[in-house]
């Protein structure tokens, strides 16, 4: 296990569209714990996606349980190949990203997803997610196609910018 | 070692504003760092943090006064100050209000607020025309530091606003980070 360098923009593996994993071995397992690691080093971080730590692959872990507890989410999800193929009403929530560090906005998305994709075992999953889950969900995968939470931002929670710890 | 300068600038609003002004910035060499711009009854108003390696020459904004009208200062921050400042930690919430319009609602709101050592970090208020008399609608957003119970904070604004006639409505900013 090892916590890996968070990449930050304007590198160019944050702006690639990432490649699908075609099978799933031993490397990609230990990629996993190696992001999932990543992410708990991080305090309040609930999702880290495989181009944020130069893997241009389609695979991202969450674990939204870190903020706000077992109830109403799946816990520690790491999916590959991810695709959303549903997907209902709004919500507004502030993110941030590991990548673009001290900055935060304000980010309307799906309130409701479904998404399909494939465990680390490469067992086909299905994850019904809503509220902060979804959300996050939805932030990962963008990553897997290049695309920044400040490409969507529609105000600046300019204010609330975090300090580097 | 960097400088850095606040900007101001209000003046009727039109078109070509903030092209004019970093205009000016630029060719000085100076680099905004940050800044927050918006409409005020029709007067756009401007706030930049600017920083050079050396000083900015203060006459290159006279043009943009004759120019446009525009009312600008120009002040030297306090690079120590700045250096040492500390962001309050704690959770960020978001006040929203909406009442008739009367004085002392921003008063009674900010002297609650900061009796509890909580900081407002961001705020904007507006009148807008009501039913008969205008009202005053105003979203701020604070930082409530750990150890505030925010039960008691959410029952003493309950009771401020029958005292203004005024609704009030808190609610914790879910801030994710991904
Ligand atoms: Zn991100």
């Amino acid at each position: 296990m090892a916590i890996l360098p968070v990449l930050r923009y304007p590198h160019p593996a944050l702006r690639a569209k990432c490649k699908a994993v075609e099978d799933t071995n031993d490397e990609i397992r230990t990629l996993f714990e190696d992001m999932t690691e990543t992410m708990c080093a991080y305090p309040g971080c609930v999702g880290l996606a495989a181009p944020q730590v130069g893997v241009v692959k389609r695979l991202f872990v969450i674990d939204v349980s870190r903020k706000i507890g077992p109830k109403k989410n799946h816990g520690l999800l790491k999916l590959l190949n991810p695709v959303i193929t549903y997907s209902e009403g709004e919500k507004i929530s502030r993110e941030g990203c590991l990548s673009i560090p001290e900055f935060l906005g304000d980010v309307k998305r799906a309130r409701r997803v479904i998404l399909r994709a494939l465990d680390e075992s490469g067992e086909e999953i299905e994850v019904p997610a809503k509220g902060l889950e979804a959300i996050a969900i939805q932030h990962e995968l963008d990553h897997l196609d290049g695309i920044l939470f400040i490409d969507k931002v529609s105000s600046l929670g300019r204010n609330l910018i975090r300090r580097e710890d | 070692m960097k400088r850095y300068f606040s900007i101001t600038s209000i003046g009727d609003d039109r078109p070509g504003i903030v092209a004019a002004v970093s205009e000016v910035i630029y060719k000085l060499g100076a680099n905004i760092e940050d800044s927050s711009m918006t409409i005020l009854k029709g007067q756009f108003a401007m706030i930049l943090i600017v920083s050079m390696d050396d000083g900015l020459d203060k006459g290159g904004f006279r043009g943009l006064r004759e120019a446009l009208g525009l009312h600008i200062t120009v002040e030297e921050l306090d690079r120590a100050q700045l250096d040492e400042h500390v962001v309050p930690s704690g959770t960020p919430h978001i006040i929203s209000a909406i009442g008739t319009d009367k004085p002392g609602i921003v008063y009674g709101l900010s002297k609650l607020l900061s009796s509890k050592g909580i900081n407002i970090t961001d705020m904007s208020t507006k009148v807008i025309p009501g039913e008969d008399t205008p009202v005053y609608t105003m979203v701020i957003e604070i930082t409530v530091p750990a150890g505030i119970e925010i039960d008691k904070v959410e029952e003493e604004l309950s009771e401020l606003g029958r005292e203004l006639s005024v609704d009030f409505s808190l609610r914790e900013v879910e801030v994710l980070g991904l």
